[in-house]
């Protein structure tokens, strides 16, 4: 008998903050500004996380659902999307609202990734 | 430098995470039915309650970014943690559960490097799932 026991929705957001015109103390090394770092912290999150259930179902360890293997994809795609802008932003040649737009996005189709569905 | 804050998180996130105590709980007990040990096993799910509570209630609530990411990954990672003991599981849950504690772990550990300076090569582009 089926049973769904797991709904963890694992998702990714960016939440409010308020980027400065100055850099502010404890900027790490590399980065441009808060909003830049803050939005490199959570891409590479994502990045990391998409990456795992990429490779932990290309290697038989994780079985998805093709509903599942959409959304997953289609969340990847957004992530490549949203890198693409981050970089290009970090390097000046993108406005911050269009990276914090491609970031949002991620969040958004991370939000709607599908619960692991499991049996009982 | 636009001074513009960033987009607030939207609430239909949060609802969502914060509606997952309460499946969880619900997991639980059907796990204990279909095991048949019921009682023994009623402090887990009392204690996923109690562990899990003070985090869901906390992220969403105004604290930064830099703050609710690892409050949201240690979430994630110490319900599926908790989940993984439930009696009775099949291989296949398990095998689930274990996949996303992963890719949960990994995130936490790439965020972590972000924050340790810039690193373009964390940005690459990823592969489709087959």
């Amino acid at each position: 008998m089926k049973r769904s026991l797991a709904t963890l929705a694992l998702c990714l957001m960016l939440t409010a903050c308020t980027p400065s015109s100055t850099p502010p103390q404890g900027l790490a090394p590399g980065y441009s500004n808060s909003a830049d770092q803050q939005m490199g912290e959570i891409l590479a999150g994502a990045h990391s996380f998409y990456s795992s259930i990429q490779q932990q179902s290309a290697s038989g360890q994780l079985t998805l659902t093709p509903a599942q293997k959409a959304a997953f994809n289609d969340f990847g795609v957004s992530l490549n999307a949203a890198q693409s802008v981050y970089l290009a932003y970090h390097a000046g040649t993108a406005t911050q609202a269009a990276a914090q737009a491609a970031v949002n996005t991620v969040r958004t189709k991370q939000a709607a990734l599908p619960t692991p569905a499991v049996s009982q | 430098m636009s001074t513009a804050p960033l987009t607030t998180a939207p609430t239909t996130f949060w609802t969502k995470l914060k509606g997952i105590l309460p499946a969880i709980e619900l997991a639980g007990n059907v796990a204990l039915l279909a095991s048949g040990l019921g009682a023994p096993f009623e402090p887990l799910v009392a204690s996923l309650e109690t562990a899990t509570n003070p985090l869901l209630q906390s992220i969403g609530s105004g604290n930064s970014t830099l703050q609710e990411m690892p409050i949201f990954y240690s979430t994630a990672i110490g319900v599926l943690t908790a989940m993984k003991q439930t009696p009775g599981l099949p291989a296949a849950t398990l095998s689930a559960i274990d996949a996303y504690l992963t890719a949960a772990e990994n995130g936490t550990a790439a965020y972590t490097r972000a924050q340790t300076g810039y690193n373009p090569g964390l940005y690459a582009p990823v592969a489709p799932i087959a």
